[in-house]
This record gives structure tokens, C-alpha cells and sequence, in this order.
């Protein structure tokens, strides 16, 4: 027998200089790219107002030419700013859910699955109704702390639940966080009961995940978060790497556990929360992003995250496309229910998708 | 006067008067073992016995209640995590396989003590990485799933991120399990070859006695928490120890091609009820 250990001029051992997975990335990046791109200029092109805009029209309003009608303006800057926001909470979301599952060894794991998402709704529908009234230019910058605070802490408990009998094992964890979850929507629905009428529908509205009353401080608000946020992701890739492999091995290669479970928790809690303080509960982006992607680019995050960025800011880009442009008439048809002049937040087709996508990685994941 | 004075050799590793529980169960009690620089020690002994707790307290996953470990000659507290990842590295027992991760991802990640967090970010040690697949003769499934690998070829990806620590210290918990008897002497060899050719200290867990016999400088047996003897291969192993130790009756011949101990179990004496 011929072992390897044997053969010194070892072929292969030349041509690994060539790393196929990161080729493949690098081609994926470039595509997923050219797939946001494409989704924002439609998304631009076409919608609401009834006004298609050409790319030059876009271009005339973007860089401010005076030679444009209001109504052009009007439609650029909502739905660019609409488009914005989709993408950057897309993309926290799906880096959020890929962080979480490295954390929790958990395939499963997902925000709106592990009590995350449910903390920060919670914390800000409570602090809407309960909390001390503050000026109303500072609410925009105050609800994303509270947010993360909340899925801190509903995280923390949840962890600690699944965790009693030593180990966190995947099934026992979805459990607890939907347990979690369930009992902080309760929370949530008894708040609302206390809140004056004027904002209780806005509140409601909210909790679905709508990107429907997206404006440019919304922006503003989310891509400074993200700024912020963006060397915890650089510091918790690394980390979460290595969580992967569980405690032990971890450890030995030189990763002290408890400082880089904290960052990394930190760090996907902070995703989701700032996300959801600007547009409510949208759930599933974090397990159906990192999942479709895994097969392709390989479970290594330094690959999976950047490309989850993308993948999910496209997802929730096209579906909040589709969200918005799906006229009642058609879901009239399809429902028989009288729902004229409605559009369902994207929140809703995003938990439709993610369910059926959820049933399908459970069967996998059982056997 | 009294003046202490430092012993010449220091071990690599010595661990003396350890008690080590699992939440109230006392696993260890007073066990002590000592590992020498450049040398193979093997740890041997019944399921159960506390071998691999023993592991784990001398290389910083389980914390002791009492004793010393000292590596290097610097006592274990003394160390961070990374620092003591720089010295030695470890291979559980039972390693999780995360999916979907290739051979060299999974090798990779023997750099982090070395280049840190943020090094990682970078590919880096290129040639240190492909030295460590090679080394173990995965070079051909460098981009393959290591989840997709068999037992073998897996164990042996895993000993590749051992190796890729670019440590002086390697502590491997049971190498050899889920291997046919030809890779179980495929790792053993390469295993033997590292100590010899790069100098490199090996601690090991191992369960097939006369593997023990053949590759170890040192055995080391483990009894019920304690250490029942230590010392080289032919003092540790009698027919006495296979009785009183391993509940079996045997005898013991003399390896004809390495001049080891080599042991014929007979017949089980342990009474399982
Ligand atoms: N995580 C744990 N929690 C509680 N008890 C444990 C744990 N790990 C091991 N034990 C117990 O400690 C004792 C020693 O375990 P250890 O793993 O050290 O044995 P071992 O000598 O390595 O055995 P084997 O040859 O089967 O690997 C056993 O009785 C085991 O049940
Ligand atoms: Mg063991």
C-alpha cells in the first residue's frame, strides 16, 4: 500500500495553491452584487405612484438636477430610501442569524427563533407604552438601544432555560426561544391594550415588519448602527469560527470562551435589534440566508458573512419589491378575502417563505 | 542555608495531587503524572478510569480543586488561554465536525493563537497550513468537506489542525478510535514520526495496550481516579497490572520486530454485576 504519507511529490500538495472555495466566493460576491444592484434599480423603476422612472430620470433626481417634475422626486426618494432600508436590514438580519448558529451550534438558531427578535419588540413596544416620554427627535436614535437591550435580555434567558441540563442541544433551544418568544408576544399584545389609540395602530402596524413608513432619518439612524456595529462583526467572525467547533476544541486553540461567547452574543442581538427598531418583526431572513449559502460557499463565516450581507439585503430588497407592487386585486383573487386597497407589510411574505423553509431544514436537521 | 535549587530538566508537563470533580463527583484523587520533553507518554487504563478528565486538566479545559499543574515550568494558572494554545495543543476525544467546512477552513484555524482574531481575517501561514494537510496526507481532499471524509481520513484533518498550532506539546485524546487497524498504525507512525524527526513532546490516550507497548517511551495507568504506576513499557506492563487493572487474565511475550512488551489477553475476569 502506497499510503500518502509517503508520496513526496505530491501533486495535489502543488495545486492547492488554488483554494477553490474562495474562487468560488469571490465569483459568488461579485454575482450577489450584481443581484442587489439589479433589485435596487427595479426596485426604483418601478411601484408605488404609479410612476415608472427610467435610469436617467433616477440619475437627474439622485444628483439633483433641477429638470425634474415633484412627483419624479417624490418617487425616487421613497422608494430609494425604501430600498436602503431593505437592504441594510436584510443584510443584519442574515449575519445576525449566521453568527447565531455558529454560537449555538445550532442549525436552527435564527433571531425571531431564539427570543432575540421578540426581546427588542418587546423592550420598545413596552418602553412606547409605559416609558417616560422623550422629544420626538430623539426617538429614533433612543429605540435602537432599547431594542438591543431587550433582545439581551431575552437572549440571556433564553440561553440559560435551554442550557440548564449542561449543553444546549438544537431542538431544546428552538423550544425555549419560541417558549420565550410566545411569552413575550403575550407581553407585547397586553401593552398594546394600555396604549392611547393614536399610536396603538402604528405600534401594530410596526410589529409586523413593514418598510411602508421608511424615511431618510430611518436610513441615517440604521447605517450609523451598522457603522458602529461593523468592527463587532470583523472581531466575532473570527470567534464565532472557532464556537463551531465547541468549548473545548476552541479553547485549545487559544479562544477564551466566556469573553468571545459574550462579544459574539452582543453582536447578534445588536444586529437584529437595531434592525428591528426600524421596521418591526420581520423574522427568517437569518435562517434562510446562511442556509441556502452554506452549500455553496462552506461554512467557514469569514466567507458565509460577507456573503450573507449581500444575499440578505437582496431577499428582503426583492420581497419588499413584490410587497409593495403585489396589488390587492391580485390578492383578492388569490385569498377571496375582500382586501381592497390593502398591501401586506413584507414581514408577512417573509415569514410565509421562512415557515415553509423552516419545515424543510427540519426534516434534515432530524435525521 | 536552605536554598532551593531548580531542577536541570524541567518537565514539559508535571501535574501533581490532582482532585478533579465533575459538579460534586470526585473523578480524580490525587493522581500526578509527569510528561518529558521529547518524549511519547501514554495514558492507559479501564473506561472510565479518568483518563481523558485527567487530560483535561493539564491542558486548561477543566478547572482542578487541588494539586498544581505545571507546564513548562510555569504554572498552568499563569498562562492565557492563547498563551497556552502557543505551547500545546489538544485533541478532544470526540471532535464536533461543524457542516459544510472543508479540510483546509478546518486547518486554518490552527493559526488563531498565533496570528490572533483579527489575523484570521487574513489568510495567513499559507505554507504553515499546507505543511500540516500534507504532513498527514490530505493534501488530495484539501477542498473536500472534512464531514464528508470517513472516520480515518477525518481523524486525520483533525490531527492536521493539531499540527498547523505549531506546537511543541501535543495532547491527542484517543487518535486512534473509528481506524482500521492500518490507520491506526498510519497515525501511530506519523505520530512516532513527529516526536522523532521534529522533536515534538507527546502525551496520548490510548485503549489497544500493546500500541501502547510499541510507540510510548512512557506509560502512565490510570486506576479509579489515581495513578497505579508509571514508567517504561516493560516495568508498567505485567501480568499483575492486566489483572488487577484490566480485569484480564494474559500473557506477555516479547515483540519479535520491536522488542516491545506484547500482550495476549485470554480471558475476561471482571465481574460486571
Ligand atoms: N462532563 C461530565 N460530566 C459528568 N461526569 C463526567 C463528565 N465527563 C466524564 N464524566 C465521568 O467521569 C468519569 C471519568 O471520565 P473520563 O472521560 O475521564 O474517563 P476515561 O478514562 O477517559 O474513559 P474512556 O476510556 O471511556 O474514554 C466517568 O465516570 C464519567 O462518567
Ligand atoms: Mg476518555
Amino acid at each position: 500500500m502506497m499510503s500518502d504519507l509517503s508520496v513526496t511529490n505530491d501533486q495535489a500538495f502543488d495545486q492547492v495553491v488554488v483554494d477553490r472555495r474562495w474562487l468560488k466566493w469571490r465569483w459568488l460576491l461579485l454575482a450577489l452584487a450584481i443581484l442587489c444592484f439589479l433589485s435596487l434599480m427595479i426596485s426604483i423603476m418601478i411601484g408605488y405612484h404609479s410612476i415608472f422612472l427610467v435610469p436617467s430620470r433616477i440619475w437627474a433626481v439622485v444628483s439633483g438636477d433641477e429638470n425634474t417634475s415633484k412627483l419624479e422626486k417624490i418617487a425616487t426618494n421613497f422608494r430609494l430610501s425604501r430600498a436602503i432600508m431593505a437592504f441594510m436590514v436584510g443584510g443584519a438580519l442574515a449575519i445576525s442569524g449566521a453568527l447565531l448558529q455558529a454560537l449555538y451550534r445550532n442549525p436552527l438558531a435564527e433571531p425571531s427563533l431564539t427570543g432575540v427578535t421578540q426581546g427588542a419588540t418587546t423592550a420598545v413596544v413596552v418602553f412606547a407604552v409605559f416609558g417616560p416620554t422623550i422629544p420626538n427627535h430623539l426617538v429614533i436614535y433612543s429605540v435602537p438601544f432599547i431594542a438591543i437591550l431587550g433582545a439581551i435580555i431575552s437572549t440571556t434567558i433564553t440561553w440559560f432555560l435551554a442550557n440548564r441540563v449542561g449543553k444546549v442541544e438544537p431542538l431544546r433551544l428552538i423550544l425555549m426561544g419560541v417558549l420565550v418568544g410566545g411569552v413575550l408576544s403575550s407581553a407585547t399584545i397586553v401593552s398594546l391594550i394600555w396604549a392611547p389609540d393614536t399610536y396603538a395602530n402604528d405600534l401594530i402596524a410596526w410589529l409586523a415588519g413593514s418598510l411602508a413608513a421608511t424615511t431618510w432619518e430611518d436610513v441615517r439612524m440604521l447605517s450609523i448602527a451598522l457603522l458602529i456595529l461593523t468592527p463587532f462583526v470583523f472581531l466575532s467572525v473570527p470567534r464565532a469560527n472557532l464556537m463551531q467547533f465547541g468549548d473545548d476544541i476552541a479553547s485549545g486553540l487559544g479562544q477564551s470562551i466566556n469573553p468571545g461567547r459574550i462579544l459574539v452574543l452582543f453582536t447578534a442581538c445588536a444586529l437584529t435589534a437595531v434592525a428591528v427598531a426600524t421596521v418591526g418583526g420581520i423574522g427568517f431572513v437569518g435562517l434562510m440566508v446562511p442556509h441556502s449559502l452554506r452549500w455553496f460557499v462552506g461554512g467557514d463565516l469569514r466567507r458565509l458573512v460577507p456573503a450573507c450581507f449581500l444575499l440578505g439585503g437582496a431577499l428582503v430588497m426583492v420581497t419588499d419589491f413584490i410587497a409593495r407592487n403585489l396589488s390587492s386585486r391580485i390578492l383578492m383573487e388569490i385569498t377571496g378575502l375582500p382586501m381592497d386597497s390593502v398591501t401586506l407589510p413584507v414581514g408577512i411574505y417573509l415569514s410565509l417563505l421562512g415557515g415553509g423553509f423552516f419545515l424543510f431544514i427540519l426534516k434534515k436537521v432530524k435525521t | 542555608m536552605n536554598v532551593s535549587v531548580k531542577p536541570v530538566r524541567t518537565a514539559a508537563i508535571s501535574a501533581s495531587n490532582i482532585d478533579a470533580s465533575y459538579d460534586k463527583v470526585k473523578i480524580l484523587k490525587q493522581a500526578g503524572i509527569e510528561i518529558e520533553h521529547g518524549k511519547i507518554t501514554t495514558l492507559i487504563g479501564p473506561n472510565g478510569c479518568g483518563k481523558s478528565t485527567m487530560m483535561k486538566v493539564f491542558t486548561n479545559l477543566l478547572n482542578y480543586q487541588r494539586g498544581q499543574v505545571i507546564i513548562n515550568g510555569e504554572d498552568i494558572a499563569k498562562f492565557t488561554t492563547r498563551k497556552l494554545a502557543l505551547e500545546l495543543s489538544i485533541l478532544p476525544q470526540e471532535p464536533i465536525t461543524p457542516p459544510n467546512l472543508s479540510v483546509k477552513d478546518l486547518v486554518e484555524q490552527g493559526c488563531y493563537a498565533r496570528v490572533g482574531a483579527l489575523g484570521m481575517l487574513k489568510q495567513q501561514d499559507h505554507d504553515g497550513i499546507k505543511q500540516s494537510i500534507h504532513k498527514v496526507g490530505l493534501s488530495r481532499y484539501i477542498n473536500r468537506d472534512v464531514d464528508s471524509l470517513s472516520g480515518g481520513e477525518r481523524q486525520r484533518a483533525w490531527i492536521a489542525l493539531t499540527l498547523a498550532q505549531n506546537t511543541k506539546i501535543l495532547a491527542l485524546d484517543e487518535p486512534t478510535t473509528y481506524l482500521d487497524i492500518g490507520h491506526q498504525l498510519e497515525i501511530l507512525e506519523l505520530i512516532q514520526g513527529l516526536n522523532k524527526k521534529d522533536n515534538m513532546t507527546v502525551v496520548m490516550i490510548l485503549h489497544d495496550l500493546n500500541h501502547a507497548a510499541q510507540f510510548s517511551d512512557h506509560i502512565v495507568v490510570l486506576n479509579d481516579g489515581k495513578v497505579v504506576t508509571s514508567g517504561a513499557p516493560w516495568d508498567v506492563l505485567t501480568v499483575d497490572l492486566l489483572r488487577g487493572v484490566f480485569g484480564v487474565e494474559a500473557s506477555i511475550i516479547e515483540d519479535p520486530v520491536h522488542g516491545t512488551p506484547f500482550i495476549m489477553s485470554h480471558k475476561s475476569i471482571l465481574n460486571l454485576k
